[in-house]
């Protein structure tokens, strides 16, 4: 014991950082691995907990949003990894099967809060019914719409579309009302932007794009609800109700044309609230949920997890840094008080949600919203020549519905098979 | 050509009967001395492309992520490629790439030689110029192009402008076709050096009678090039013909880092879908599986072409 102590003094004089630092010699550094979509709110906490903790220091790294999963799987299968990682739910299934990570199935049932978690987040970090990573920061999909517009355009504000067919009708309206208006907007060439704000309406419809076991799975492109939402944006392309950077949008640009004041209707999420307020603070703007074709509604839960690297060897640390992250009082501080979803739903709903109509509608639809689960979801969904992408473009921009169906059928059914 | 000797007959097995103890120690002697001065291109061939190569045919018939366990799936990732259009495209553009580099390259390159070919003033320097950017790396020389290129900053919009030619920067990676060109300058401008090089040494091997006798005989210029010159060469074309070819199917670098496969993945080649699928979604198996069949198109085109351009006096 006091041949250890006396170890440990010499290497903190040695070092420098610990010498400058101030710290305590049994200061243990963990490191912490956020993608670029998070750095508005992330560093806020990390400071937050090093304030707090004298024996544990995080050291936050924030990476390219578009390397996140390339560059932390490259680093965990060379054991070269962070101790603590934030990933996009959507990639929770793949690192969850590949045993990279840390099973926190025990000590997150220990929580006193665990029922308060969103269940899509759960869902997506679970693996054969182990737990890989608990939620870290929520965000959904709802559709926003220009109050103004509506209003120019002789429609009533508080009656926003319930089903497609009153999307349509009401994007004609705002179309036909002139001064370069139009009614709707989506990025076309973007698969992740298009599974938070297409598949919604597939899924509000009672279909899906997905089915089977996770070890086992088949797409279902073929279900008549994806070619008819796939019919839906071909007539508002069609008809010039959405403007033309539409087709080449590959997510770059997705605020600018809602922004500008012409676009009456963009489905966007929390992260976009945050974008569009700071871009366009006098924008004029409610929000709705995602309809399906004859009307009920659906979202895409997304967020980040937070999880802990099977090669770090500071698990008990990096425990607690993810129990302080989860708690009511750090969720509500750093996350609600700043605009991200909280992933406790008490206080989702308690604190966050009443602080106006689209923050309750955001909750709302994270609490009953559901996710992609596939381990191979970058190459279904987000690459950017994938299936998912590609069908998109052929079925919307070019046309042709069934072709791009039973192409994107075949090629995600590739996919699924190889590896 | 046919002046040199067969190289197949033993030295040893033509003056004594082959009965004799001793010229068979002899032989067994230098059979074994052969093999000892080539074991380390063995061992090197063994260590750095068989045991790679058996290594990456077995992961082919594996499911075999980057992380996590591998289990054995068959001719799995085979048939999983029949339905992968982006495979299909990207042959497709590998292809394309391939015709237009591989010609520009052997022409350029056999005018270069035939400029610099004989000694007379100021050769050095143009021989030094035309062959300089082939010892800069593929990387470093595609960042250079990014630089040059770039609309902002780039010399080459400048000089346009400047010139007149141009009104405002050309966005050289916006489209699939101005992109293509920016990859097919760079590559022809980093290479025809060694083309040159080669053909040089090609020209150079041709005796000077040869060339004598044809005008003697009234040939004239353009005959002796298309009757005689390009003839002798035909070892050197096939040589060029077969880099070139080669190089430019497995091209990756210049692409990964001047125009990132886009714009929209349109210039995606195959090599770029194998890293994609194997390092982006983490697929080795197929990645593996991808560069097997590659591995054997890259072996049937080159035996077509060994058989096209083999010598008179083989057919």
């Amino acid at each position: 014991m006091r041949r250890a102590l006396v170890i440990a003094l010499l290497a903190c004089t040695l070092a420098a950082g610990c010498a400058a630092g101030g710290q305590s010699s049994a200061t243990t550094t963990l490191t912490l691995w956020a993608r670029s979509d998070e750095s508005a709110f992330i560093s806020t906490v990390v400071k937050a907990f090093n304030q707090s903790h004298s024996s544990i220091h995080i050291k936050l790294t924030i990476i390219p949003v578009n390397n996140f999963v390339q560059k932390f799987g490259i680093a965990v299968a060379g054991r070269s990894g962070p101790d603590l990682a934030s990933i996009d739910v959507a990639y929770m299934p793949l690192f969850a099967e590949s045993g990279v990570l840390s099973d926190l199935t025990t000590r997150a049932h220990q929580l006193s809060y665990f029922d308060q978690f969103d269940r899509s987040h759960i869902n997506n970090s679970t693996y054969r019914g182990r737990l890989y990573g608990l939620p870290f920061s929520g965000d959904a999909s709802v559709l926003f719409y220009n109050t103004q517009l509506f209003r120019a355009a002789g429609l009533n504000p508080n009656q926003p579309p319930k089903t497609w067919a009153q999307i349509e009708v009401d994007a004609r309206r705002v179309t036909a009302s002139g001064n370069g208006r139009t009614g709707f907007y989506f990025s076309g060439d973007c698969g992740g932007c298009t599974a938070f704000t297409f598949l919604p309406y597939i899924w509000a419809s009672g279909g899906n794009i997905l089915s089977g076991t996770p070890a086992d799975q088949r797409p279902t492109l073929e279900q008549p609800r994806v070619a008819a939402a796939l019919r839906f944006y071909r007539t508002l392309w069609v008809h010039h109700l959405v403007p033309a950077a539409s087709q080449s949008d590959s997510g770059t640009t997705q605020f600018t044309p809602f922004e500008s004041g012409k676009v009456a209707m963009f489905a966007t999420g929390g992260f976009g609230v945050q974008t569009l307020q700071q871009d366009a603070p006098h924008l004029q703007m409610a929000a709705t949920p995602l309809p399906g074709e004859q009307g009920g509604s659906a979202s895409f839960a997304g967020g980040d997890a937070i999880a802990i690297a099977k090669s770090s060897h500071h698990q008990q640390a990096a425990w607690q840094f993810v129990a302080w992250v989860t708690s009511a009082a750090v969720q509500q501080r750093y996350f609600g008080n700043v605009g991200v979803i909280p992933i406790q739903r008490d206080v989702a709903f308690r604190d966050y949600a009443p602080r106006n109509r689209i923050y309750r509608l955001l909750a709302n639809a994270l609490y009953t919203g559901k996710a992609v689960y596939s381990v191979q979801e970058n190459a279904l969904i987000n690459d950017p020549t994938g299936p998912w992408v590609t069908m998109i473009d052929d079925a919307v921009f070019a046309g042709h519905i069934q072709s791009a169906i039973t192409q994107a059928q075949s090629s995600m059914s590739s996919i699924l098979s190889r590896g | 050509m046919g002046a040199v000797p067969a190289s197949g007959r033993s030295l040893g097995g033509r003056a004594r009967p082959r009965h004799r103890p001793r010229a068979r120690t002899l032989r067994r002697r230098r059979a074994l001395i052969g093999l000892l001065l080539v074991s380390p291109a063995l061992a090197f061939v063994t260590v750095f492309f068989l045991v790679p190569l058996v290594l990456m045919i077995w992961m082919s018939l594996h499911r075999w992520p980057l992380l996590g366990h591998t289990s054995w799936i068959g001719l799995g990732n085979y048939r999983a490629m029949g339905s992968d259009p982006v495979f299909w495209r990207s042959l497709g553009f590998t292809v394309e790439y391939t015709a237009i580099v591989t010609p520009i390259l052997i022409v350029l390159g056999f005018g270069l030689a035939l400029l610099v070919r004989r000694r007379r003033r100021g050769v050095g320097f143009f021989r030094t110029v035309f062959f300089m950017p082939y010892v800069i790396g593929f990387a470093a020389a595609s960042y250079l192009f990014v630089w040059l290129l770039n609309p902002d900053v780039g010399l080459l919009d400048k000089t346009l402008q400047s010139l007149g030619f141009t009104s405002s920067p050309v966005q050289w990676l916006s489209t699939r076709t101005l992109a293509l060109f920016a990859v097919v300058l760079m590559i022809v401008w980093k290479t025809v050096g060694f083309t040159m090089l080669l053909f040089m040494a090609g020209l150079q091997g041709i005796p000077e009678d040869v060339h004598e006798a044809a005008s003697v005989d009234g040939a004239s210029r353009w005959t002796t090039l298309r009757r005689v010159t390009l003839p002798l060469l035909r070892r050197t074309i096939a040589l060029t013909v077969i880099l070139a070819v080669v190089g430019s199917m497995l091209a990756f670098d210049q692409f990964y880092i001047i125009t990132n496969g886009g714009p929209a993945n349109q210039t995606l080649t195959v090599v770029y879908w194998i890293y994609n699928s194997s390092f982006v979604n983490f697929q080795l198996g197929y990645g593996a599986a991808m560069s097997v069949v590659l591995m054997l198109i890259l072996m049937v085109i080159t035996a077509v072409q060994l058989y096209l351009l083999r010598d008179q006096a083989e057919r």
